[in-house]
């Protein structure tokens, strides 16, 4: 299998050094600004998002984007410069949101995709990067059909015990490499990662 | 006052898993250090060389012990020279006549025992590949520092570095590097509250805001 010719998916995902996304109370106070996962990134035309998290990724960029205030209000604090550019980016981006539930979105990019088989197609147009917003179940689910590229990692300097792990719904190994390990003054460290999917298969006996 | 550093330095696959590196216990995912180490393992013998030299002791729970007994005793060389002659605590209410040169067994309440050592020592007690040990010693804030080596790959099941916490346990960032190509080694130091272990001033500062 070769994925040379398609353009790469990479996801961006900040966790704890305990690999969790959220905390036991679906918290996720380390976290600065959900904007920082862009920054980790390429240029990107297409941003592809799981249903689960969309409803509240809608309603806080559209905050951001059209009511600071209420935006201002949700984070206690005035949103940062890097926040009104994701939602400016964000706006103009064609986003793909895998849902079978999902009926309807307000967000002016958005479609929804009931099938995988979509996304394949979209791997397999010209363009740039494909930005893998999250979250963890469709993270997962693109490992495990070996949908996805690259994943970088934020991580924070924090391990909480328990709560929504990154990997949980990882059904087979997966072999990685290590493309990059980067300290941040703030104590995160970026990881980037390139999957292998070649290599997670059980190699056939020599 | 030792320092107590969970390493050796611990390995770990990039979802937090401990679990059968080698491959003895015969797991599905096991023997994944040597497999997903490759070529890097050169790196990281530097590395647990370099933490071996600056070890003061080694503390570990039994089975753990019992394996690098296994492992060391009989060898020599510069890493085996010191570890063999390096002081061993081992935690366990079983173990009565440890094999293994310059070893002592605990036996008594884990944190109290631990405690009294790290008052006693000075420099670093290491804690190599004893992570229900170090499940314990982490719950109770007694770990001052984590070296961290993470394998490039997902193993999806095994058991974890880290169990479930009380609380949120927040770190510091001390370094960040790659060992040869695949290995991220990072180093973390633990934030301590003012609540644990050593009665220092933070205890004092608390008690004058209220």
């Amino acid at each position: 299998m070769t994925t040379t010719s398609s353009r790469p998916f990479i996801a961006a995902m900040q966790v704890t050094l305990d690999g969790y996304i959220l905390g036991p109370d679906g918290e996720a106070d380390w976290v600065d600004s959900w904007a920082d996962g862009l920054d980790v990134l390429p240029e990107v035309d297409a941003f592809v998002l799981g249903g689960g998290m969309f409803p509240d990724y809608e309603q806080f960029w559209a905050a951001i984007l059209d009511n600071p205030a209420a935006a201002s209000e949700w984070l206690g604090r005035d949103p940062y410069p890097r926040e009104l550019n994701y939602a400016r980016v964000a706006a103009k981006t064609p986003h793909l949101v895998l849902s079978t539930t999902l009926r309807h979105t307000t967000w002016p990019t958005a479609r929804i995709v009931p099938d995988i088989n979509e996304l394949h197609a979209l791997k397999a147009l010209v363009g740039d990067a494909v930005y893998v917003v999250g979250g963890p179940r469709l993270v997962t689910s693109l490992i495990n059909s070996d949908l996805l590229d690259e994943l970088r990692l934020i991580v924070h300097p924090v391990v909480v015990g328990s709560g929504t792990p990154l990997f949980g719904g990882v059904t087979q190994r997966q072999a990685l490499e290590l493309l990059r390990t980067e300290p941040r003054a703030s104590g995160r460290v970026n990881l980037t990662y390139r999957i292998r999917a070649a290599r997670a298969v059980t190699p056939a006996a020599a | 006052m030792a320092k107590l550093v969970i390493s050796g330095p611990q390995n770990v696959s990039l979802d937090g898993v401990i679990q059968d590196p080698d491959g003895k216990e015969g797991l599905s995912f096991g023997g994944w250090f040597v497999e997903f180490g490759g070529d890097d393992l050169e790196e990281w013998n530097k590395v647990a060389l370099d933490e071996a030299l600056r070890a003061e002791a080694w503390l570990l729970g039994r089975r753990s012990y019992e394996f690098f007994a296994l492992r060391w005793q009989p060898r020599t060389g510069e890493l085996a020279d010191r570890l063999n002659r390096l002081p061993k605590y081992v935690v366990s209410s079983t173990l009565e006549d440890p094999e293994w040169n310059n070893s002592t067994v605990l036996n008594g309440d884990v944190v109290t025992e631990v405690l009294n050592l790290k008052r006693e020592l000075d420099g670093e007690i290491v804690v190599p590949a004893s992570y229900q040990l170090g499940r314990t010693l982490f719950q109770h804030d007694l770990v001052d520092e984590l070296r961290l080596v993470i394998f490039p790959v997902v193993l999806g099941a095994g058991e974890r570095l880290f169990g479930e916490t009380n609380d949120k346990k927040p770190m510091r960032l001390i370094d960040a590097k790659t060992l040869g190509d695949g290995l991220a080694y990072l180093t973390y130091e633990f934030v301590r509250k003012a609540s644990a272990g050593e009665h220092q001033q933070p205890l004092i500062t608390h008690r004058s805001q209220r």
